[in-house]
């Protein structure tokens, strides 16, 4: 599809793999959306364009901005069809044909304006901060998430996603895209629930010595890693749910959890921490989608430690 | 055959347009019709060579104001903050700039003062004629806005000699906060000084017996109402339906009722 009426949106093209193309693909198809009707949507979806470009771009000549605009409304308008019609393809062309195309855009911006809202909050939010006292002492905040997740987050600002599956912890992201189906806003959705959920675990943790680790936790490329695997040495070894990891603690540590034959995580340990903690998140009546996350939390750290990284960054 | 009757293909001309030299680029354009050096000139969708393309006939008036307005805009965007873009603003038509205008320093809805300062800066490089002509286009409710905080009236007297029409902005009554609220204020009363006594009246809230922040929210709201009135006028005549309220509209998802197609319907 190409639209040409409004100068703005002039040569743009709908992506071929997005919902709103099958659509018109498929009534085209069963001989429902015919040329004219198809131009009709085309100039309509280009009017809607031109009018969020002249809305939300604020300088013109900006064509990276103009084609950011036009790739967003294109997509949003898709989704909102893909969840307005349930991802049937002919409800979907029943539903193109009887509604003004801005209903579309509306769903598919108030699917993604509650995704980026959360989004948004745990970007801002989702941190330990030093208690008043410690104000003078000019420490710096430990975030829950890491530097890939930060990505991740302010990537959705921009309406652009970087991951293709939900992942307990985010290690690498793609180049950033715009979210075109719904089963990239359920991917997001996901995503931002493991992170609330991380975020729910730390605040329910034993924090009071957070701030007097050495190194700060806040300098560790995943603080709340760092903080987990010192939690579970320190309750592996010496059965107190302590947060600093003395020199000797990690190698020791080591030598419990992984078996130096196999290079696997030996499951009684594993077991034993895994119970402790989930005991702990019953203690604090933290929900089950909280403690299911941890457990896998838990889980995805401790193979990190048969990564080498984990070892150098402690060091 | 001649240029003004030769079969034009607008996107082949333009680039053979702006690789020739300027003396002979400016032959070519001016051998065409006006509306095929429209038709080269919207095609063209950069807007640095679109300015290029304007510049070939000694005057671009016509040009510019039969061109699309957000494709003028476009060009203008690119000269914002170097005072350039004062070469270009004189072309428009009072009925283009304000089109401009309502669209350039709103931004969803709310007004964008960074962008409402970039404008005000290319106005004030222009003739004091100009400016006159474009500061009678715009709505002043929207500068007391801009202004509100940062211009102050000192001393009893103030409010009596705007009044009167005898004080301007370098008067020690009145007290700028920032350097650029004291150029915008100067250019205003050197383009039109009865203009300028309007706005002050406007930003003090002389003569009316309300709170003066209260006053200058529902000044700017009244001014918003206006312009989003005539965006509608505009939208409608271009053969836009939707409109900015409705692109703002939340939907409740949990409730959604969309119309389906009756004539598939009755095919089920």
């Amino acid at each position: 599809m190409q639209t040409s009426k409004f100068s703005l949106v002039t040569n743009a093209t709908l992506d071929g793999k997005s919902f709103l193309a099958h659509t018109l693909a498929h009534g085209d198809d069963i001989g429902k959306i015919n040329p004219e009707k198809a131009e009709i949507f085309s100039d309509d979806i280009a009017a809607l364009t031109h009018k969020l470009i002249t809305m939300k771009v604020v300088d013109l000549s900006d064509e990276s901005a103009l084609r950011a605009q036009i790739q967003i409304s294109f997509a949003l308008t898709s989704i909102g069809l893909e969840y307005g019609s349930n991802g049937n393809l002919d409800k979907a062309v029943r539903v193109l044909l009887a509604n003004p195309i801005v209903k579309f855009y509306q769903i598919g911006n108030t699917l993604t304006d509650k995704l980026l809202q959360r989004a948004n909050h745990i970007l801002e939010n989702a941190c330990i901060e030093p208690d008043e006292a410690l104000t003078h002492l000019d420490i710096d905040n430990i975030h829950i998430y890491n530097h890939t997740e930060a990505k991740f987050l302010d990537a959705l600002s921009s309406y652009n996603t970087t991951i293709s599956n939900a992942q307990i912890i985010l290690k690498d992201s793609q180049a950033p895209r715009t979210f075109t189906n719904l089963s990239d806003m359920e991917i997001i959705r996901q995503q931002l629930d493991y992170l609330e959920s991380r975020w729910l675990y730390v605040q329910a943790l034993p924090l009071d010595q957070v701030f007097s680790v050495d190194p700060p936790f806040s300098i560790a490329i995943d603080p709340i890693q760092t903080l987990t695997l010192s939690l579970m040495a320190n309750l592996a070894l010496y059965y107190e749910p302590d947060l600093q990891l003395e020199p000797d603690t990690l190698s020791e540590f080591h030598n419990i959890i992984i078996d130096e034959n196999s290079q696997q995580i030996r499951q009684e340990p594993r077991l034993r921490l895994l119970n402790w903690i989930d005991s702990y998140l019953e203690q604090d009546n933290q929900p089950d989608t909280v403690k299911q996350y941890t457990g896998a939390y838990w889980n995805a750290c401790l193979q990190e430690l048969i990564n080498s990284d984990f070892r150098l960054e402690i060091k | 055959m001649s240029n003004s009757n030769k079969l034009v293909i607008p996107q082949s001309e333009v680039n053979k347009l702006l690789s020739l030299p300027t003396r002979e680029a400016e032959q070519l354009f001016q051998s065409y019709e006006k509306d095929q050096q429209l038709d080269i000139i919207r095609a063209t969708r950069n807007p640095k060579q679109r300015e290029e393309l304007y510049y070939l006939v000694p005057d671009c008036t016509e040009l510019i104001q039969e061109s699309p307005t957000e494709d003028v805009l476009q060009v203008l965007d690119t000269l914002l903050g170097t005072g350039l873009a004062c070469g270009l603003l004189p072309c428009l038509s009072n009925e283009q700039f304000e089109e401009i205008i309502d669209i350039a320093i709103w931004n969803e809805g709310e007004i964008d003062e960074k962008s409402l300062n970039l404008w005000l800066y290319e106005l004030s490089e222009c003739d004091r004629e100009d400016l006159s002509r474009f500061m009678g286009q715009m709505d002043m409710r929207v500068f007391a806005a801009l202004l509100k905080d940062r211009v102050k009236l000192k001393g009893a007297l103030g409010a009596m000699l705007i009044e009167e029409g005898i004080i301007d902005p370098n008067s020690p009554s009145i007290e700028c906060k920032d350097e650029k609220a004291k150029a915008i204020l100067n250019a205003i009363w050197e383009a039109d000084g009865e203009l300028c006594t309007l706005l002050m009246r406007e930003l003090f809230v002389i003569d009316k017996e309300a709170d003066v922040d209260k006053e200058l929210v529902t000044a700017l709201e009244k001014a918003r109402a206006e312009r989003d009135e005539r965006i509608k006028k505009r939208d409608k005549k271009a053969g836009i339906k939707v409109t900015e309220t409705e692109i703002q509209q939340k939907v409740d998802l949990d409730s959604i009722e969309l119309a389906e197609d009756e004539e598939d319907n009755a095919d089920e």
